[in-house]
């Protein structure tokens, strides 16, 4: 419970530091990194909706590697239809998981949380997804935090979004 | 009456919260900005240097009650289930009137939060259109009704 309380401290204090980032790939990257650190996962991406062309974009390994996704498909397709965070343990036993990425990326996805990011109209703006914790599975605690986290980071990103 | 944010030496503590039972807890609160006729058309119109100002203001106004933990002393940090923002526009005045609404399941009360939103949010009002008028007046920030708790609902 200690612990707890200090992990949700920990991210409002960087929710603040956030703040002081105005342009979307620097808030991106930065968001990243953090969950990353938080969660001690492997991989963080943000899916960013582009509601004009239901799609998802995202920047896999550097600024020039953008890649678009359907509305609809894998994991982070389910997170946006359902509204709900996901979690998946054995990605390659479950029919949504997307392998593409993985081979694209020559990457192994191990486990996956997802949770969806919110906009001030309750509309979701990007949904942030989380790759291989370095110890274990992921559990309801870790999902818990993710939600915690995509709730505290949803103002930056939506003033980013909108300047861009 | 005691409370319950000092101890028995009526120094500052943080509330605990773990022996609290799990409800849901709204809160409302809201507040008024009142401008020149000059500021609020440029308002209305969307024709502020800083941008949408109203818009603005509700992202802002929504971060704040995300925030307030680490604004007002013995907050904990929540983990809220909604947060709604409402402006009316009040042509009369003229001026502009914020709403916040905070929900949570969970052990504590939401009304600092929705203060707090509402506050900022009419701040950010003020921020972005001071250049055309700096004698707009902030006032009456209020909780108009809160429910859940063990202290029983309010509504004014």
């Amino acid at each position: 419970m200690q612990q707890d309380t200090s992990i949700y401290k920990k991210i409002t204090a960087f929710a603040i530091d956030l703040m002081g980032i105005d342009d979307v790939d620097s808030t991106l990257k930065f968001i990243s990194s953090k969950a990353n650190k938080l969660l001690n996962t492997q991989r963080c991406s943000i899916f960013v909706v582009d509601s004009e062309n239901n799609a998802f974009w995202t920047i896999l390994n550097d600024e020039t590697d953008m890649i678009t996704i359907p509305i609809n498909s894998g994991i982070i397709g389910k997170t946006y239809a359902t509204k709900m965070a996901q979690l998946v343990n054995n990605p390659y036993e479950t029919s949504e998981f997307m392998s593409s990425i993985d081979k694209k990326i020559d990457f192994k996805t191990e486990n996956i949380i997802t949770a969806p990011i919110f906009d001030s109209k309750q509309e979701i703006i990007a949904i942030i997804e989380l790759l291989n914790k370095n110890e274990g599975e992921f559990n309801d605690s870790d999902l818990e935090i993710l939600n915690f986290f995509a709730n505290f980071i949803s103002g930056s990103l939506e003033f980013s979004l909108m300047d861009s | 009456m005691n409370l319950t944010h000092l101890d028995d030496s009526q120094r500052p503590k943080m509330v605990d919260v773990s022996d609290k039972n799990q409800t849901t807890r709204v809160a409302v609160a809201s507040g008024i900005i009142e401008m020149s006729q000059d500021a609020y058309d440029a308002i209305v119109s969307e024709k502020t240097k800083k941008g949408p100002v109203l818009q603005t203001a509700v992202i802002a106004a929504i971060m704040g009650v995300k925030q307030t933990s680490t604004l007002i002393p013995m907050c904990h940090p929540l983990n809220l289930s909604g947060i709604n923002c409402d402006v009316e526009e009040l042509d009369e005045l003229p001026g502009f009137k914020l709403t916040v609404t905070a929900k949570l399941t969970g052990q504590t009360g939401v009304e600092m939060e929705a203060l707090t939103g509402t506050s900022i949010g009419l701040l950010t009002i003020y921020d972005m259109v001071k250049a055309i008028d700096k004698g707009m007046v902030i006032r009456h920030v209020q909780l108009e009704e809160k429910s859940g708790g063990k202290n029983g609902d309010f509504k004014r």
